[in-house]
């Protein structure tokens, strides 16, 4: 429905002889800015990218690591040390498809902890120094996930769903927020890829991050179907809420997956042909800074086309730059149709079959 | 006893004082037509005191008993010296002639806009509106309203108006007295204001007389014409893409008149045939699609007596988007079906307005009224399958709806004591009831999630309804024969949902004759308003919506002060100067993100409330009569605003904040045969919020797409880019011919006559250019460049239009 009137709209415009050219763009605000972009995570030494933002007139379309910039790390208000320029180690994609690309970061020795604030200086010749903060959530306190195969509403009726219930126990005394995120690693017999009946004894390996979840909680805020009148609203596609409606208690939330999000279906559990299905649930606890920027990025996306609403800035707590400099805490838990590991097989990360790392 | 004897004397010489007084009153209408003359001028030629007219053309003035010299003027009009020999209250009805040509007498003999005290105050020459050139011919009342200094026009080619930095939602559109809400067709592109129905407009930019309330930035008061109780008169006109008509004359001649006009466009139906062609070439496979507007208004009063007289208006306006396709085919063995697709928006408003007016005394003149006005906005969209063999079908519908709904009644007095006094009071209550948005979901059989039930589900909001009630008091006072004040108090309470909101708003406006063709004036108001436009769009949408104040939703107000001259010269032009301070607060925006609503559910969470800052200078050279006409209006102005959760918090420059503002209205008279047109406007670049920069992303995989944004966009500041600056020429030619039965006049316009490309909205995209590669060779390749759209480039029009 939003699109035929946004088409309509569209048309008369372009029937009243709607015309384009190239304007100089005259205006200020151009000039290149410090990126920072890093999450802190309880047991892991910090770690962030330190990159250069660039014009929209610019010709580039990487954008610049800035190896030569001085980061120095504060935890609690002290000076804790200046972070090492490091070469991390790319996604599997990324070096599957790209070997000779390199990826670069700064890195302490500090490990993070719960409940301490970390401060990051960066300076770099040339450049205004930025500054950025954050607090690593008190670790999450995950009490119980149940799932269940149940019949949820949706807009026309009920439909069969996955039903993931996460129980935790919600700080009172903080301002909390939290993620959800259901990860699915699919492993298929290579024989019954290529259509054969017999069994090999190679598995290939299927990974999809962040399955589309029915957030059917009213953590997540209602979607209200009028709202999808002319253009549509974004989806709460992190799966992000705050405690607003829990304030400081033991809740269960609730998200349900899509029965059709389960590609293992054509292919028959056996107990001895090494299909599986695993599915991980994560629950994460964000700094405040982590939920606005993702949530703003939603609506940043969701709008940079729409030529009639105001445009979304990102959220950044990046003083003097940009980026977003956040913490984060995360527990999480697996289940498994089928056997993985399995003796005697042999397990292939094939990017031919569906990639690995990616979505379908 | 002291005390006593003082408050005896006073109450002696005050009846002494009006025992020597008598007081003339009546109507001032035209001769030809006897529509009643709005602000005509009654003056006392000996005495040097005069007043004017109201809205129906009823005037009272109190002079001293005996031989006077009343001199009754309205421009444009011959005017009349009544030498009268007074002795007891007396009642004068007069008619003026309209004059064929105007003189330069008639022109030094009209002061209003430097005697009265009102400022910020313009009355549209609605006589000239057809002369003027405008969009595809179509003669426009919000369009020639944008020309005036104050007056910011939205995007290209729409009607809507911002006024001395406020937003759209801060205009209030009385027709008849009764409020409009969506004061648009087709987007915003015209304004649901026919001009042959139109008598008067008047926009008030500022020093609000306490009679008006409920906006904060201005008033566009419309009065229908009230039909001609003298003979038939009527007119129609053809345009390009519409046609109107007028008719208007005496059920009984002096006692009872009407007035009937409509306008339609015609684009579907002319349409039609092409689409028709273009898409039904298998005879199983039909398509339609179209769009019209259409506005009915009827007006028809009756005068009892010279004391009592009843108006009974009305207006319906509609839009209307649809498409249909049908399509039949053979399934399952041979069976028929039948796919049929409908899809169809609409919105207009009614409104209606029951008036009755009667004058209990020379001095006391009440107007008693009632109005209706109900705006509708309705989308749907249907798909239905039919089997034709055993009758059954599967479907999926929605629609969705909202609307508002206004009953008013309103008492207002206008009392004349004398003395320079000119008073008006009165109260009205408003009831309102808001339709925020209503969902109905139909499926069944297939498009059903359960496909052996129909699912058939309502849901949505409630409606809100809510009371206004306001009660005013003002007085036009002459308090030395050279300073003149309009003192008044507005009083406002709205209820909804046990939440209660008052306002007691003083009124001010002074002017001081420095002489005659000379005034200074000053003026303060303040004014609140309880209902909220949510859009966030930069055209009018049907889906604009109108929702009350609540109890975390505060009235919105404004403070604003106005000083100002007027001054006549000698060779007919007048001169305005003004310049203004407002402050707004609790305004809303959408949050950054929110887009179009098209409901009201939780739309308190979705918006923020701040303060805004309006200021600038406005110059008004106008040359109101002669063979050239028309005005120069110039505005500088600032408009900002602040909200705590946009822009990081600070002010920014509002959507409509325009510099400078620069617009040029002539029209000239060669002949009776034949008078030309022409506008010129320029306005700084609006502001806009554009991509400055892009830097890497730090995003997780989204639910459903994995990863997929790397790049982020950085705007900097709100509105802190310039588009290019607008400007644009009309020129218009109107060739008029008496023919046997009226006058015939052909009228060619040009808009955007030098088809300068003025920008719509700019976006981010790229260009071609040409490169050489390290071995000398040339390839295409493509640059980030900042691309303008724009819409109208000079659009040829035509009209014909017959009056008789």
């Amino acid at each position: 429905m939003q699109k035929h009137i946004l088409l309509f709209t569209v048309l008369c415009a372009a029937l009243l002889s709607a015309c384009e050219k190239t304007i100089d763009f005259k205006g200020d605000g151009t000039a290149p800015m410090i990126v920072v972009n890093g999450l802190v995570v309880p047991g892991k030494p910090v770690e962030v990218s330190v990159t250069k933002s660039q014009s929209f007139l610019a010709d580039a379309y990487l954008f610049e690591v800035l190896t030569d910039a001085k980061v120095d790390l504060y935890v609690d208000g002290e000076f804790a040390e200046t972070l090492d320029l490091v070469e991390v180690e790319s996604s599997e994609i990324i070096s599957h498809y790209y070997p000779d690309y390199s990826e670069w970061a700064f890195r302490g020795q500090t490990i993070a902890e719960n409940g301490k604030t970390y401060r990051l200086e960066v300076a770099r010749e040339g450049l205004q120094s930025v500054s950025c903060e954050t607090t690593v959530p008190d670790e999450v306190e995950l009490l119980a996930v149940d799932t269940a195969t149940e019949l949820i509403p949706v807009n026309h009726g009920t439909q069969e769903l996955w039903a993931i219930k996460i129980k935790f126990n919600d700080n009172a005394e903080n301002e909390n927020f939290y993620r959800v995120q259901v990860d699915q690693i699919t492993g298929v017999n290579k024989n019954h890829y290529l259509g054969e009946k017999e069994n090999s004894d190679t598995i290939i390996l299927g990974e999809q991050l962040a399955l589309y979840l029915d957030l059917v909680d009213p953590v997540f805020g209602s979607t209200d179907e009028a709202n999808e009148i002319v253009t549509g609203t974004p989806d709460n596609e992190y799966a992000l809420f705050d405690d607003t409606q829990i304030g400081g208690r033991e809740y269960t939330v609730k998200v349900g997956l899509p029965h059709n999000y389960n590609p293992y279906r054509p292919y028959p559990l056996d107990e001895d042909n090494g299909n599986f299905l695993e599915r991980k649930i994560v629950f994460y606890a964000l700094s405040p800074e982590y939920y606005e920027y993702l949530k703003s990025a939603t609506n940043h996306f969701y709008y940079a086309d729409d030529y009639f609403s105001e445009p979304v800035p990102v959220y950044s707590n990046v003083r003097g730059g940009m980026g977003v400099f956040a913490a984060l805490d995360s527990v999480s838990c697996s289940f498994i149709s089928g056997t993985y590991p399995m003796e005697g097989k042999v397990y292939v990360k094939d990017y031919r079959y569906g990639g690995y790392g990616y979505g379908y | 006893m002291k005390q006593f004897y003082l408050c005896n004397a006073f109450v002696f010489f005050f009846f002494l004082s009006n025992a020597q007084k008598v007081t003339i009153s009546g109507y001032v209408t035209d001769l030809s037509t006897g529509e009643g003359l709005i602000n005509a001028n009654v003056y006392d030629l000996q005495k040097e005191t005069g007043n004017v007219s109201n809205v129906y053309g009823f005037y009272s003035l109190t002079v001293p008993a005996g031989k006077a010299q009343i001199q009754y003027s309205f421009v444009g009009y011959e005017k009349q010296v009544l030498e009268l020999d007074l002795k007891k209250d007396t009642v004068i009805n007069i008619k003026l002639k309209l004059m064929g040509e105007l003189d330069e007498v008639t022109v030094r003999a009209n002061k209003s806009n430097v005697e009265r005290s009102q400022m910020s105050m313009v009355e549209l020459p609605t006589e000239k509106l057809d002369k003027l050139p405008l969009m595809l011919g179509e003669p426009d009342v919000l369009k020639v309203i944008q020309l005036l200094p104050g007056v910011q026009s939205g995007a290209e080619g729409t009607s809507g108006i911002y006024v001395r930095g406020g937003g759209p939602d801060q205009n209030l559109f009385l027709l008849d007295g009764v409020p409009v809400y969506n004061a648009s067709h087709l987007f915003g592109f015209f304004s649901v204001f026919n001009p042959a129905a139109v008598k008067t407009v008047t926009l008030y930019k500022g020093g609000f007389p306490a009679r008006f309330g409920g906006r904060l930035s201005s008033v566009v008061d419309i009065r229908m014409k009230e039909g001609n109780d003298q003979e038939f008169k009527g007119e129609f006109s053809i345009g390009l893409i519409s046609s109107r008509f007028s008719i208007e004359g005496p059920i009984k001649k002096d006692k009872t008149s009407f007035i009937f006009s409509g306008r339609r466009t015609y684009a579907d139906v002319l349409a039609q045939p092409f689409i028709v062609m273009a898409n039904n070439r298998d005879n199983d496979v039909k398509t339609s699609a179209g769009y019209y507007f259409y506005d009915l208004n009827a007006k028809i009063n009756h005068k009892f007596s010279d004391k009592s007289r009843l108006f009974l208006s009305t207006y319906a306006g509609r839009d209307k988007a649809y498409g249909r396709d049908k399509e039949h085919y053979n399934r399952d063995y041979g069976v028929r079906y039948t796919d049929s697709n409908n899809m169809g928006i609409e919105w207009g408003n009614i409104t209606s307005a029951l008036r009755w007016n009667y004058v209990y005394n020379p001095k006391l003149f009440s107007n008693v009224t009632l109005t209706y006005s109900d705006y509708k906005f309705d989308v749907s969209e249907e798909y239905k399958r039919t089997n034709n063999k055993d009758n059954t079908y599967d479907e999926d519908y929605f629609r969705y709806y909202s609307g508002i709904n206004d009953l008013t009644a309103k008492v207002d007095f206008d009392y004349y004591p004398g003395g320079g006094h000119s008073i008006k009071f009165g109260a009205s209550n408003i009831w309102h009831k808001f339709k925020p948005g209503v969902n109905h979901e139909r499926t069944v059989g297939d498009y059903s999630e359960t496909p052996s039930e129909k699912n058939d589900t309502i849901y949505g909001n409630k409606n809100v309804s809510a009371v206004e009630f306001s009660a005013f008091v003002e007085d036009n006072y002459d308090i030395t024969s050279r300073l003149r004040a309009n003192l008044g108090v507005h009083f406002s309470l709205f209820n909804v949902q046990n939440t209660t909101y008052t306002s007691l708003e003083p009124r001010l406006s002074l002017r001081y004759l420095l002489s005659d063709n000379l005034s200074l004036k000053a003026s303060y108001t303040k004014m609140s308003q309880y209902i909220h436009l949510l859009s966030s769009s930069t055209i009018s949408l049907p889906t604009d919506l109108w929702l009350p104040v609540t109890k975390d939703v505060k009235p919105q107000k404004s403070h604003q002060i106005a000083l100002g001259a007027a001054l006549k010269t000698g060779k007919g032009y007048d001169l305005t100067i003004e310049g203004f301070y407002k402050t707004m607060d609790n305004l809303i925006e959408y949050k950054e993100g929110a887009s179009f609503t098209g409901v009201s559910k939780d739309w308190e969470s979705k918006i923020e409330m701040g303060k805004g800052w309006s200021y600038g200078a406005e110059v008004m050279l106008e040359k109101k009569t002669g063979k050239t006409t028309g005005w120069l209006g110039y505005t500088l102005s600032w408009a900002d605003r602040k909200f705590d959760n946009l822009n990081f918090g600070k002010k920014f420059p509002a959507k409509y904040d325009r510099r400078h503002d620069v617009s040029l209205v002539l029209t000239h008279e060669f002949s009776k045969k034949f008078d030309i047109g022409m506008v010129w406007v320029y306005g700084t670049g609006n502001a806009a919020t554009i991509g400055k920069q892009r830097y890497e992303a730090m995003l997780p995989a989204r639910g459903g797409y994995g990863y997929s944004d790397y790049d982020i966009v950085y705007y900097g500041e709100r509105n802190s880019y310039r588009m290019p600056s607008y400007h644009r020429m009309d020129l218009s030619m109107n060739f008029h011919k008496q023919k046997k039965h009226g006058i015939r006049t052909w009228s060619v316009s040009l808009y955007n006559a030098y088809s300068r490309q003025n920008p719509f909205y700019l976006y981010w995209g790229s260009e071609s250019v040409g490169a050489y590669d390290q071995n000398g060779k040339y390839y295409q390749t493509s640059k980030p460049a900042l691309k303008q759209v724009s819409l109208f480039p000079v659009i040829p029009s035509i009209s014909y239009t017959y009056k008789f």
